[in-house]
């Protein structure tokens, strides 16, 4: 089975995280653009991190036969900086164009300020420019209110639902999602955000259709297994094979590739692997024997 | 400056230096800081501070501060929220080096502003120097101009750096705008710390902070999970 996990953040996992989810039958996944844990004190730093999702970790995937996309933007918490949220958004219009960036995202709320509506609304306005959808972080703290007023924003802006991923919904905020024309995100989190069980019990309730899991993995304490996990408690819980398929599947190719940024004929193969491959001169062996399958 | 006399009417830059000397009298050559006087140079000063911060660590030990009872009758000098208890002796040591650069005038003699260095020491500093800076903020000269730097600090993922904002902390419940006020109080629920140790909040309750408590007790409810006790005093 092929699964796709359309939000994890690779930069901060190792080489046996690529081997294991590999394993697990994840082919594809996303790497959205955040906050890299504390904050960023210049504009160039950002540069170097698009440059990085671009470069060196979609080469670092390939060698584990799994196929990289990413999403660009300014973060709600950075957008808070003065200092460099102006400089990034003049970046962005040069890096959204670029193969394989295939959203504006994160952007949304955090601490729901006035410059972060500011930024999240200017960045709506790229997308628009750059045909491309959008993928809106909800806060963890009031994530209800949130969630409002990121729906809100997306209306008043008259941006189109449809090309609008909310992520890391829970139950309350699941309803007010599917309400609207927006695709609905969900976290799969050790202990927090959202877990197997309760997700279980989402689908249950509200069906597959505009729903999307990820393990949103990153530098915390996450899992990058978590969709393999939860496809699990899903056949546990007799959840139709079809639904599962576009959850983890049909739904993030739907929504990602819905402004044709994801070529469908590099997916849903065994990729071939090549490690004696080489990025600007550098290998992710360290000596070992390079694995090439074809 | 002399070794703390127990006189309860002292200037809070007095007690820290006084206190810091009882607890590491080795490393008291350093309190004069004499190369601050001495200095002429504008940029030099300013290079010479920062290095001394990198410099507390080593030279004064960072164990949690012990107070005893007559020095906590004299904390009192310090105005109102500050608990020395929960700081740490390299804390206290960069304390007193902001509160010298302020007095000695080094303002004016800075190439870069006052301001500006002690925001740059924030943005340049480690995690115990970032905690440092913000457990000084309210001591130093026309504290209310720090309020962006003190806002920016309640962003960070990194527990004791928000601690040392959130608890035992006088300057956001007397600078803080009530939405950063009730996003710090509402983290300091998510990560666990205690409520009861965050100055001034009975005085910064408001209905908008008892909404955004019920929602996240909702949210709690609604996941199955369970609902932190401390919520109830802010509702």
């Amino acid at each position: 089975m092929n699964i796709f996990d359309p939000h994890i953040h690779m930069t901060s996992r190792t080489t046996d995280d690529y081997q294991s989810m590999a394993a697990a039958g994840i082919s594809a996944l996303i790497e959205p653009a955040f906050w890299l844990g504390q904050p960023r004190t210049h504009v160039a730093t950002f540069e170097d991190y698009f440059l990085s999702l671009l470069g060196w970790e979609r080469f670092r995937a390939s060698q584990f036969g799994i196929v990289h996309f990413c999403t660009l933007g300014l973060n709600p918490k950075e957008a808070n900086n003065p200092q460099i949220a102006p400089g990034v958004i003049d970046l962005l219009s040069l890096y959204l164009g670029k193969d394989g960036v295939v959203a504006v995202g994160e952007i949304g709320f955090d601490d729901m300020t006035s410059d972060e509506e500011k930024y999240f609304a200017i960045q709506l306005d790229l997308a628009r420019k750059f045909d491309l959808p959008v993928l809106v972080h909800t806060p963890h703290r009031d994530k209800k209110k949130g969630t409002e007023r990121s729906l809100a924003l997306i209306r008043e802006q008259r941006f189109p639902e449809e090309r609008v991923l909310i992520d890391h919904n829970n139950e309350e905020t699941l309803p007010l999602v599917l309400r609207t024309g927006c695709w609905a995100g969900h976290s799969i989190y050790p202990n927090t955000k959202m877990d197997e069980v309760r997700m279980t019990a989402l689908v249950k309730q509200y069906g597959s259709e505009r729903m999307i899991i990820n393990s949103a993995a990153d530098w915390g304490v996450s899992d990058p297994l978590k969709v393999p996990k939860t496809i699990a408690a899903f056949r546990e819980a007799e959840i139709s094979e079809a639904a599962i398929v576009d959850i983890v599947w049909n739904n993030p190719l739907s929504f990602f590739g819905q402004t044709g940024r994801i070529d469908r004929s590099e997916l849903g193969m065994a990729t071939s692997i090549d490690q004696t491959e080489l990025w600007e001169g550098n290998s992710v062996l360290r000596g070992q024997a390079p694995v090439v399958t074809r | 400056m002399g070794v703390y006399d127990g006189t309860l009417n002292m200037l809070p830059l007095d007690f820290m230096t006084a206190l810091l000397a009882s607890r590491t009298p080795a490393a008291v050559g350093w309190l004069p800081l004499s190369a601050l006087n001495d200095s002429a140079n504008g940029d030099d000063l300013e290079r010479l501070c920062t290095q001394r911060l990198a410099d507390v660590g080593r030279l004064f030990g960072k164990s949690r501060l012990v107070l005893t009872a007559e020095e906590k009758a004299a904390e009192t000098c310090m105005g109102n929220g500050f608990r020395l208890d929960a700081w740490s002796t390299d804390e206290l040591a960069r304390a007193v080096l902001f509160l010298h650069a302020a007095s000695f005038g080094a303002e004016a003699e800075m190439g870069a502003t006052f301001q500006a260095w002690i925001e740059l020491c924030f943005a340049r500093g480690d995690n115990r120097e970032r905690q440092s800076v913000l457990r000084s903020l309210a001591l130093l000269p026309d504290p209310a101009r720090f309020t962006p730097v003190a806002v920016d600090a309640c962003r960070t993922n990194v527990e004791p750096i928000f601690q040392a904002i959130a608890c035992d902390n006088p300057f956001p419940a007397a600078h803080f705008a009530d939405l950063n006020f009730n996003q710090m109080v509402i983290k300091a629920v998510f990560i666990g710390l205690p409520l009861a140790n965050v100055v001034g909040l009975h005085d910064r309750k408001t209905p908008e902070l008892r909404r955004m408590a019920e929602y996240l007790a909702s949210e709690r409810r609604a996941a199955g999970r369970p609902i932190p006790s401390d919520l109830s005093l802010l509702t």
